[in-house]
């Protein structure tokens, strides 16, 4: 077995494309370093700012979410980082500010992370080692040589998984130190215990993505004629994999689970107030109708219209709430929808898995947002138990009897400052390993099956001689 | 000969399983992309139209009005927005279109700044979880699929070509045929490139079939030409992968050497160099801070100040103060857009690097969905907006006269509503002018290629 995964590694180290790719890696670790502390600080002095800028009303709070420190490891979008939740009993209003939203001319262009360039990079520089392992060796007859030694072939199909997997392993421990090296230098992002100890799950998580790669390779190897032939299946995989699931799968997720799209929600939006607009009129143009009153049932007319306008106000309020939230609730199913279909392509759900494991881009960004929301809900319910509403001040409306206008503004509490306050906690190492069990399962599942599907190809192969 | 080698070089293209496989692929995702990006266009179609029959509304019921029909009233005024026309390639390339906006919301102080889109019409929060899942492809579309697919398709076709024949032997054989070398090696390349030109013809015609009876999606003359254009851009993008395939399948030992070395040149340009690129141009042209327009306003306020509160007795002079400070706002945020659009040039000439690149900002302009159509957009709104605010500021607001208010009302939707129906894109002539660089590099980069392969030695490692 050893001399099988020594054989491997020599072989491997003759291969020409593996030091290009591994320079390009290493390069790419450089600026994604040299980046992302730029912009950690950045978005570091940016939020302080905004807090000192946006306090809080008596009725209004607002927050920022905090920079993450990985955001190295997986940035989700610049997006994220004006993310103004402006939370008030009324509603949760969660919207990316249009003025501060970075360079609107290179939205569209996404930076490299670690995550995307394991994604990419170290699934194709599996396939680059890995194709040839199998079917090269059958067309130079060394394979009839080899198996001429008793050795079982399972340990042959080990050998050769452990001799790639060890060498990527050398790589990727290299690419990380080199990354961690440049954010040390730049000094901007805090590289402590936890940030190591997140680093060392990436690493993990990243061989079982890289081996699930192996082992595709090493299948598809011993299922084809001849090294050509592998190699371009291998590829198209890989593109599929890649490139093509992972947006097909959103696409698929709209339309076989429609979620409400834009233009749903606009339509449920347009002219939702008007009802509440209507009752009142009517009411309006009803009291309108007496004539020749006297002080006390003018009085009363009055007094029964603010009545009946706080009760539509605050059903009014209670509309907008249901809306806002049904609006919000509808883009996470959505969200959420995708993810799952997302995890039919493995490259997704390694992306997935290690948003969960380290705690970064929409995991975070997610996170942020639920205790968004249970904030805002008892925010809520603070403000019904004190002063049994939740609008800070009702509108006002003009009636006019016996040919004098009447301003209706209905009698409200003096609405006092809320001192309750927001602190997000980001999970704890041991909560986000346990949320992310299960997606680790499923990757070492999938990893499992595709080993088991490539060694009975090599089983069933016939070798040449 | 030539005709003999061709014609066996295509059979044998059409008859691979790989090139089947991929084209069919290609094909499908061509079919469902288009279907997502119209959903989009007919969307963004809707809005805008009736966006602009309920100006057309509001004008005529002011042109009738009378002074007893208004009653106690006012007169109905328009959004003062100008909208932007909704361009059918947005269809096959979405551009820029998405990411800057569609709507100018008008000001008597200032130009604005930034673009709103369609969904802000209804107030729909422009917050989209779903766009924040990050993937390298951010829209798919036509150009994307060449750019990525078909480029693929390109290497998948050249890889083998030459060194297919030399490892089967079948090279010795047309060598002692007496055949120029020139003559086998040009034969095979047409061949390459026939097969090729056609799966981008099918998919094309394909496309605008779809296009036509599924999506009813209305092109005229001038799309026709722009479609042509970016089918043109897409050839000669395609082409850069197939030469590059044809010298490595004729340069290198094995098929295998030459197709490992084409799919990491392939990522290189396709995602790597543009996404890295623009990191190289973000970290070496910074901007100021995302919020600097904000500390700026917070600056000239306080500088200001002292002079707003000793000439609050005085009007002249307190609009005076106000019109320095619109002046130095406006003077701040121009110097944002300006270091913004510093950085864009820079990402850009960056992402020169990369094939890719250039054919993404080739078809971007030529579909009119670029940041140059961005601008003769935003040229319309500032001119404009200037003629919206003097005419603003030279309403008299003592004049209470029934005819003209309601000529100033008339003035001011008439001339919104022709500033919405402008097509505000760049002509076809200047597009191609526009991209006219980026084809002559691309020409270059091909025909730089074309050179190398004809003086290229195919008989090495033939022995």
């Amino acid at each position: 077995m050893k001399n099988l995964i020594v054989k491997e590694i020599l072989v491997l180290q003759k291969n020409v494309f593996m030091y290009v790719l591994t320079a390009m890696i290493m390069i790419l670790f450089v600026v994604n370093g040299a980046y992302y502390s730029a912009k950690y600080s950045e978005f570091l002095s940016y939020n302080g700012r905004a807090l000192s800028r946006h306090g809080t009303t008596a009725i209004y709070k607002n927050y920022y979410l905090p920079a993450n420190p990985v955001i190295f490891c997986c940035d989700s979008n610049e997006k994220q980082m004006s993310t103004l939740c402006n939370v008030s009993p009324a509603k949760l209003n969660l919207s990316p500010n249009r003025d501060q939203r970075g360079n609107i001319f290179l939205e569209s262009i996404h930076s490299m992370d670690w995550t995307r360039i394991v994604q990419i990079i170290f699934s194709l520089l599996m396939i680059v080692l890995g194709y040839s392992g199998i079917s090269d060796e059958n067309e130079k007859k060394t394979l009839n040589l080899v198996c001429s030694y008793s050795i079982s072939r399972w340990k042959l199909f080990l050998g050769k998984f452990a001799g790639i997997l060890l060498f990527t392993a050398v790589i990727l421990l290299l690419a990380l130190t080199i990354g961690l090296i440049t954010i040390l230098l730049a000094g901007k992002i805090p590289v402590d215990g936890k940030l190591l100890s997140k680093s060392i799950l990436f690493y993990g998580v990243s061989l079982i993505y890289c081996s699930f790669f192996i082992f595709v390779s090493l299948g598809v190897s011993a299922k084809t004629r001849n090294s050509t032939m592998s190699l371009s299946v291998s590829v198209l995989i890989w593109v599929g994999i890649v490139l093509i699931l992972p947006k097909t799968s959103v696409i698929a997720a709209s339309h076989l689970q429609p979620a409400r799209s834009e233009y749903e929600n606009a339509k449920q939006f347009d002219r939702w107030e008007k009802p509440f607009e209507d009752e009142v009129t009517a009411l309006l143009l009803k009291a309108q109708e007496n004539k020749n009153l006297s002080a006390d049932t003018k009085e009363q007319i009055i007094r029964n219209l603010e009545m009946n306008i706080t009760q539509i106000e605050n059903r009014r309020a209670e509309a907008e709430y249901r809306l806002n939230n049904f609006i919000l609730l509808s883009e996470m199913t959505k969200y959420q929808e995708e993810q799952k279909w997302l995890k039919l392509s493995p490259a997704m759900l390694y992306r997935d898995t290690i948003e969960t494991v380290v705690q970064g881009g929409n995991a975070y960004f997610l996170d942020f947002l639920k205790q968004m929301q249970f904030f805002e809900a008892r925010f809520r319910e603070d403000m019904f138990n004190r002063y049994n509403t939740y609008i800070a001040r009702p509108r006002g409306a003009v009636v006019r009897l016996d040919g004098e206008d009447i301003t209706i503004f209905p009698d409200w509490p003096h609405i006092e400052s809320n001192h309750m306050e927001f602190k997000f906690k980001p999970r704890s190492f041991r909560e986000s390993l346990v949320a992310s069990a299960l997606q680790i399962s499923i990757l070492v599942l999938l990893t499992m099956i595709t080993a088991i599907w490539g060694f009975i190809g090599f089983v069933r192969q016939e070798i040449t001689s | 000969m030539f005709r003999f080698i061709f014609e066996r070089e295509v059979l044998n293209q059409i008859r691979l399983h790989k090139f089947l496989v991929s084209t069919t692929v290609t094909l499908a995702l061509t079919l469902l992309c288009l279907g997502v990006s119209s959903e989009r266009y007919l969307y963004k179609t809707k809005e805008y139209t009736s966006a602009i029959q309920h100006q057309r509304d509001i004008l005529t019921r002011t042109k009738s009005m009378t002074e007893a029909s208004l009653g106690n009233g006012v007169f109905e005024t328009v959004d003062h927005a100008v909208f932007r026309k909704p361009n059918p390639l947005f269809v096959l390339c979405n551009g820029k279109d998405d990411s800057l906006g569609d709507i100018a919301r008008l000001s008597s102080r200032s130009m604005p700044l930034y673009l709103e889109s369609y969904s802000s019409l209804n107030q729909v929060s422009n917050f989209d979880l779903g766009n924040t899942l990050s993937d390298m492809v951010n829209s798919l579309d036509f150009r994307n699929i060449v750019k990525f697919l078909f480029s693929l398709i390109a290497v998948f076709i050249g890889f083998d070509i030459v060194s297919s024949e030399r490892e089967q032997g079948t090279l010795k054989l047309i060598m002692a045929n007496s055949v120029a070398r020139q003559t086998f090696v040009f034969a095979k390349w047409s061949a390459g490139l026939a097969v090729m030109a056609a799966a981008l013809i099918f998919a094309l015609i394909f496309a605008l079939l779809y296009l036509y009876t599924f999506l009813h999606i209305g092109l005229d003359a001038e799309h026709g030409a722009r479609i042509m254009a970016l089918f043109g851009f897409s050839l000669l993008y395609m082409l850069i992968f197939y030469q590059l395939a044809f010298l490595a399948s004729s340069i290198a030992k094995s098929s295998n050497m030459a197709m490992v070395a084409l799919v990491i040149f392939w990522v290189m340009t396709t995602f790597i160099l543009p996404n890295s690129v623009t990191m190289l141009g973000k970290y070496f042209t910074p901007t100021p801070p995302i919020d600097y327009i904000r500390m700026e306003e917070d600056a000239i306020s306080k500088k200001y100040s002292a002079a707003m509160t000793n000439s609050r007795e005085d009007n002249t002079k307190i609009l005076e103060v106000r019109e320095n400070i619109q002046r130095d706002i406006g003077r701040a945020q121009q110097h944002y857009i300006n270091s913004l659009r510093k950085q864009y040039s820079a990402a850009v000439a960056w992402s020169l690097l990369s094939p890719a690149s250039i054919f993404d900002n080739a078809a971007e302009i030529v579909s009119g969905t670029s940041i140059s159509d961005y601008d003769q957009f935003m040229e319309r709104v500032r001119v404009t907006n200037e003629s919206y605010a003097s005419l603003i500021k030279n309403w008299k607001f003592e004049n209470r006269l029934f005819e003209y208010r309601k000529q100033f009302n008339i003035t001011v939707n008439e001339l919104i509503t022709d500033a919405s129906l402008d097509n505000n894109r760049l002509g076809l002539g200047k597009s191609i002018e526009k991209a006219s660089s980026y084809i002559i590099l691309l020409i270059i980069i091909n025909v730089l290629l074309f050179c190398t392969i004809l003086t290229l030695d195919i008989r090495v490692h033939l022995t």
